[in-house]
């Protein structure tokens, strides 16, 4: 099954929702499907979901054993355990829960740009993730950002709910700049629940990262998606050049050749490692993406590489 | 540094153009990125090297332009002007004229006592010159007289020995120097030259004024001698017969200085001192006198002006008796009377005439057949006058005359046609001779044309080996010769072209030629042999059954030529080698340097000796730099196109 190109519309199923013609057919949904996200952390939820929960439940997940007091239920009463050692000991399980998974789509105008556009990348990516924390019966919540938070879809509990999430993630539009550091620090403040929360950004936005301390303060476990573009990782232009930035129109003239291109990746690659040992201080899950990267290659092997999906 | 074509820098115009291309194409492209934020960190990087980026932004820019600079300073052609060595031919030219034995040469320049000769001092400068020049540097000697001698060239240092060999082999020549045919051929030498230089030699006496060419080279003229005028020559003496037979001695002898001169002249006959008088001749003036009583029997008068001068060559003069040399002459079948009498009255000519019955060929010089030839040739110069149709060594295959041509139109077939220059022909006027009827006969291969009619020889002249011949093919009594008083001269002409006399000249004349010259003698077909006495009374003997050509003739005086027949003396002439050329005397006496001989000379300035010749050969030279630029512009192109494609 074949992916297709992040700039081409995608073929959907006869029948499928108008939404899903724009980014996934059938056949890589069914394999979305089958996909789990991984949370390194077990969260406190309001509701049941298919995750363990630090409560201790009615779950058939075996947790621990403690000895029987008045009152317990004595179904839970391990009698294998009693015959070995005399002694009353009650089966503790884990209580499953649903996980609020929280994905942030980066919507400034620098997300609009590339060979592959970053920002139409992330609405895929933002759907699939979506899609696969949804048919895990994980609550989504899917938020739109630039400056601020400028579109938010309500948490989303149910796989009918699908259609509506790839509606809210077709419809992330470009706007205005990026202030990373405010908009994590307001939606953290927001936001009761805390969960997975999913960063798909550029980062091109300076001191942006220390935002993400905001979200683990409040208990976010936090997997930053790192999306670059070929033509920001190995940029074309030669010669007299006057850059225009997309986001707030300031140029600046450069005559570009090998060696200033060099010097351009050299500052790239040592940011991205930089962003990377930041975030592996602050147990951040950091994946550095490519756009040129298919989809079905980062979600089914990269991911699963990294741990994201399971 | 100068430039060879200044107006190359007009493409200047191209670099312009260049700088205005430059100026007009496309600024920077405009290009979106998605933030200039990570640009920042590398806009500071290339700030902080702004003039390298200025520089690289701008390379190609300049790269063009300093090509296009380069390129037009190459169209310019830049050089270095230089002077480069080249070898020089240098030309020493000396005089080597008759006056040149002027003694009034300098004696400390050539180291000896008094009495040094302009040539020995000439000799001298030209071994100094020699001692100046520089190795590569080429000598060509020349001795200049009447014509130009090479005596020696070759280049230094290897030739020199050969250069010297050649200045002390220059001998005077008893002419006058031909300064303007001189410089003709000194100029053929050194137009090959790179640097040429013509240094002449001379004791200035020569005529400037007919030297109007001048060859386009350095020329300076290095005067020897003193510049004396102090000489007085015999300029003539000549002896001759009156009508009586009485002996008449002509002299004059000429002061050419500036002071009355006073001397003994002394008059020697066949050797022996006849007069002797003192004589006082004004300056610049001539004493003239005309002597008889002289033995009658004379054969050689000497006169000697006794006073000492600048050139005693001079002060004698020899001169011969003229008697005619005696030419036995056989007459076979003399028609007329007209002939016999003209073959008479050529000098020194014994005429015997016989019929052809009786025809005997032995001692004669000369056979003259009229209308009869012998089955064999004469022993002896011939003449065939009307050839018989038969049994001629001239082939005779018609008659020339009066016809009919086929347009009805009367000729005459014997008409002269055609006169060519010949010795026969000497002072005589053949317009106007007509003949009516002649001996068509075919020219022999010997034989060259004299006189002919429109297709057949009517004179021709040649040398049936051994001896000399002349055909007259048509009977002397068809012409109108007899009546012509040229007719007596042709005759003589005849006899003597035959028997090797001068042509045109009595034979009783005297025979002068120049210390040097070859004297020519043509034997009598009867002499046996030959005999040459020179002025220092040294004899040569020589076969006489040949032309020949004595040429031991360098001292002036009396040279007798005797020809004998067997032990008998059959003729005597005598040749007189005369330092001072006829007609030329006055001029070749006069040794004072003519005031304007050092005009020839292109190279102004007094210059001493040792300095005449001008400095290191060398000739401006332009040492361009095309090669380096060329170089460079390609060097340019290369980086251009390494930066543009890198």
């Amino acid at each position: 099954m074949a992916v297709a190109p992040a700039a081409e519309a995608p073929r959907a199923p006869t029948g499928a929702p108008a939404a899903y013609r724009h980014l996934f057919d059938e056949a890589f949904m069914r394999r979305l499907e089958r996909l789990q996200l991984i949370s390194q952390r077990m969260h406190g939820a309001a509701s049941h979901g298919g995750r363990r929960s630090k409560k201790r439940g009615t779950s058939v997940e075996f947790a621990d054993y403690r000895e029987y007091t008045r009152g317990d239920d004595l179904r839970q009463i391990d009698w294998n355990v009693y015959g070995r050692s005399e002694r009353l000991y009650v089966k503790l399980r884990e209580d499953e829960e649903s996980l609020t998974v929280h994905v942030l789509v980066d919507c400034s105008r620098s997300m609009d740009f590339g060979r592959h556009n970053k920002l139409a990348y992330a609405r895929r990516l933002a759907a699939a993730l979506g899609y696969v924390a949804l048919c895990n019966q994980d609550q989504v919540e899917v938020s739109g950002f630039g400056e601020r938070v400028i579109s938010r879809l309500p948490s989303l509990r149910a796989k009918a709910q699908t259609n509506r999430l790839f509606t809210f993630c077709s419809d992330l539009r470009p706007a205005g700049a990026t202030d990373l550091k405010a908009v994590l620090r307001s939606y953290a403040s927001m936001n009761r629940r805390s969960g997975m929360a999913i960063l798909i950004t550029d980062l091109l936005n300076p001191g942006g990262l220390e935002g993400l301390a905001s979200l683990q303060d409040r208990g976010y476990e936090v997997v930053l998606l790192h999306l670059l573009d070929p033509l920001e990782t190995d940029p074309e232009a030669l010669g007299e050049v006057e850059l225009r930035d997309r986001e707030d129109g300031n140029m600046v003239r450069l005559s570009l050749d090998a060696m200033t291109l060099d010097a351009y990746r050299h500052r790239l690659n040592t940011w991205i490692e930089e962003t990377e040992t930041f975030c592996f201080k602050r147990q951040v899950r950091y994946v550095a993406v490519s756009t040129a990267t298919p989809l079905e290659d980062l979600l089914f092997r990269q991911f699963r590489a990294r741990r994201i999906v399971t | 540094m100068t430039l060879l074509s200044p107006w190359g820098l007009i493409w200047l115009l191209a670099v312009a153009a260049v700088l205005g291309v430059y100026l007009l194409r496309p600024r920077s492209r405009r290009v979106e990125v998605s933030s200039i934020w990570l640009w920042q960190g590398v806009l500071k990087e290339e700030s902080a090297r702004s003039w390298i980026q200025w520089l690289k932004r701008h390379l190609l820019l300049i790269l063009q332009v300093l090509v296009a600079l380069v390129a037009v300073f190459l169209l310019a052609r830049p050089a270095l002007s230089r002077t480069v060595p080249v070898g020089r031919t240098v030309v020493l030219a000396i005089d080597a004229s008759e006056p040149m034995l002027a003694n009034d040469g300098n004696p400390a320049v050539v180291g000896g006592a008094t009495g040094v000769t302009r040539l020995q001092e000439a000799k001298a400068r030209a071994h100094e010159l020699i001692a100046q020049l520089e190795p590569g540097d080429r000598a060509i000697i020349a001795a200049m007289a009447d014509r130009v001698e090479i005596a020696a060239q070759g280049s230094l240092p290897q030739d020199a020995r050969a250069l010297r060999t050649g200045i002390d082999r220059i001998q005077v020549r008893p002419a006058e120097l031909d300064i303007a045919h001189a410089l003709h051929v000194l100029d053929g030498l050194t137009q090959t030259a790179r640097v040429g230089e013509i240094v002449v030699i001379s004791g200035g006496v020569f005529d400037a004024q007919q030297a109007t060419y001048r060859p386009p080279v350095a020329i300076q003229v290095l005067q020897v001698g003193r510049g004396e005028a102090d000489n007085q020559a015999v300029t003539a003496l000549s002896a001759r017969r009156d009508t009586r037979g009485d002996l008449q001695v002509f002299t004059r002898v000429r002061n050419f200085g500036d002071q009355p001169a006073t001397g003994p002249l002394r008059f020697t006959v066949d050797g022996q001192l006849y007069h002797e008088q003192q004589i006082t001749i004004p300056p610049q003036n001539s004493w003239e006198s005309v002597l008889t009583e002289f033995p009658p029997d004379a054969a050689l008068i000497q006169a000697t002006f006794g006073r000492r001068d600048l050139l005693m060559l001079d002060n004698l003069a020899t001169a011969s008796v003229p008697s005619p040399v005696a030419r036995r002459v056989l007459l076979v079948g003399g028609r007329t009377e007209q002939l016999e009498r003209a073959l008479r009255a050529v000098p020194g000519v014994d005429l015997t005439k016989q019929e052809p019955q009786a025809y005997a060929p032995a001692g004669f010089d000369v056979y003259v057949f009229e209308g009869w030839f012998p089955p064999e040739p004469p022993p002896g110069h011939w003449v065939l006058i009307d050839p018989p149709t038969n049994g001629s060594t001239i082939a005779v295959s018609n008659t020339l005359g009066r016809r009919t041509t086929d347009r009805g139109r009367e000729i005459n077939e014997a008409q002269v046609a055609r006169i060519l220059p010949s010795p026969l022909l000497t002072g005589v006027d053949f317009t106007g001779i007509t003949v009516t009827e002649g001996k068509r006969v075919s020219l022999p291969e010997w034989a060259e044309e004299v006189v002919s009619a429109r297709d057949a020889p009517l004179i021709f002249m040649g040398y049936p080996r051994p001896y000399r011949a002349v055909v007259y093919t048509f009977d002397l009594r068809s012409t109108n010769l007899f009546g012509r008083i040229g007719f007596p001269i042709l005759i003589a002409n005849t006899i003597n072209w035959l028997t090797g006399e001068p042509v045109g000249q009595a034979s009783t004349e005297e025979r002068t030629i120049v210390p040097g010259a070859a004297l020519q003698v043509q034997p009598l077909p009867r002499a046996t042999h030959v005999q040459v006495e020179t002025p220092d009374k040294r004899t040569y003997r020589f076969d006489g059954n040949s032309a020949l050509r004595f040429l031991d003739t360098v001292l002036p005086g009396a040279y007798t030529v005797t020809q004998f027949a067997g032990s008998e003396a059959i003729a005597r002439r005598v040749h007189v080698a005369s330092v001072l050329q006829p007609g030329r005397e006055m001029a070749m006496g006069d040794l004072k340097p003519r005031a304007d001989a050092a005009h020839i000379s292109t190279v102004s300035g007094p210059q001493a000796a040792q300095f005449l010749i001008l400095g290191p050969g060398a000739e401006p030279a332009h040492s361009e730099w095309w090669r380096f630029l060329g170089v460079l512009i390609l060097g340019g192109l290369i980086v251009e196109w390494w930066w543009f494609h890198r």
